[in-house]
């Protein structure tokens, strides 16, 4: 079977495939997931190496208990709470980073226009630092939400937690988000005068 | 918290959190990892096959050595029983017709015959796709 036709298959075909070892299934099905898996584990560590082994290891563990996968669920939702579990039990130890923020802010509006004049560098830089500044859990929710679309459900599935909770952290996280986004555009401007 | 709590008490609705500004700009922010990435997994997921099993090199390390070994059993039991103790005949009859010359011829000529099929087994691999191997081939 030719890549471009591998690639075309479905989660369930492409995992039919590669309980049969067939290398090409496996190779699609990590490079239809590694960015999330990698950006979710990046989420949770905060440190590049780190969540290159935790998204190296989710996906061995992941295609190693493939047989166990009941195709009851979405693949990807399995997948990320393997990666979230692995990214989660390296973490422990770590010390997570603890910032004092006002979250007053309930219209993130004048943020986002500020925002909306800078370059899509600079925004992905402010982004990136404002979601490192966030707890791992709010980081990883705000992640699964936003960038990939997974519902509440789901994603209360891979996190563990409840749904009531995943809402919680989701209303917070993003209310923080906003407001970490305030303080680096507000030291930028200062910067610059 | 407990203004968090309430606030999502009142809207009980995924729709709430519809934020398509942000969706669009944490989208800028999704990480890629290593160029090897997906190589490296691969390569330590997908089961090697053992590279004799399969080839004739592995029937000829495996059949050569178990022939000479139960053809030495014989001949020791059938010295121990020269006496005729055991009936046991059938065992010096194997042995006297099977002598070591012409076990020799014979595992040589399979030696033979399987250093041949290797080659063409190596041979072929070059040109069928994806390198398969033709005893593979052969077997699909």
């Amino acid at each position: 079977m030719m890549k471009t036709e591998t690639s075309k298959l479905s989660d369930d075909e492409l995992i039919k495939l590669a309980l049969k070892n067939h290398p090409r299934a496996i190779t699609c099905l990590v490079d239809r997931y590694k960015g999330m898996v990698f950006t979710l584990s990046y989420r949770i560590l905060k440190n590049q190496l780190d969540a290159e082994e935790a998204a190296q290891d989710s996906f061995v563990k992941a295609i190693r208990a493939l047989d166990t996968f009941r195709f009851d669920c979405k693949f990807s939702t399995w997948l990320y709470r393997i990666s979230f579990n692995c990214a989660v039990s390296k973490s422990r130890g770590y010390k997570p980073v603890q910032v004092e923020i006002n979250t007053k802010l309930d219209s993130p509006s004048e943020t986002t226009n500020a925002f909306d004049t800078l370059s899509a560098i600079d925004r992905t830089r402010y982004l990136n630092q404002a979601m490192e500044m966030l707890d791992s859990e709010e980081s990883a929710i705000l992640t699964l939400y936003y960038v990939d679309g997974e519902s509440v459900n789901d994603i209360a599935t891979i996190t563990n937690l409840s749904e009531s909770n995943v809402k919680i952290k989701l209303h917070r996280g993003r209310k923080k988000l906003y407001a970490h986004l305030e303080v680096l555009l507000k030291e930028e401007v200062t910067t610059l005068l | 918290m407990n203004t968090d709590s309430n606030n999502i008490e009142k809207i009980d609705d995924e729709f709430q959190f519809q934020d398509n500004w942000l969706a669009d700009n944490l989208k800028l922010t999704q990480l890629e990892p290593s160029k090897d990435f997906t190589k490296n997994i691969v390569e330590e997921v997908i089961i090697k096959p053992n590279p004799l099993s399969g080839s004739p090199l592995f029937w000829i390390l495996a059949a050569i050595p178990s022939v000479i070994l139960i053809w030495i059993i014989l001949y020791f039991l059938s010295s121990a029983n020269l006496g005729g103790q055991f009936n046991l005949k059938f065992i010096s009859n194997i042995v006297n017709d099977v002598s070591i010359y012409s076990l020799t011829k014979y595992a040589l000529m399979v030696t033979f015959a399987g250093l041949f099929f290797i080659g063409l087994d190596y041979f072929l691999s070059k040109r069928l796709l994806h390198r398969e191997s033709f005893f593979s081939f052969l077997l699909i």
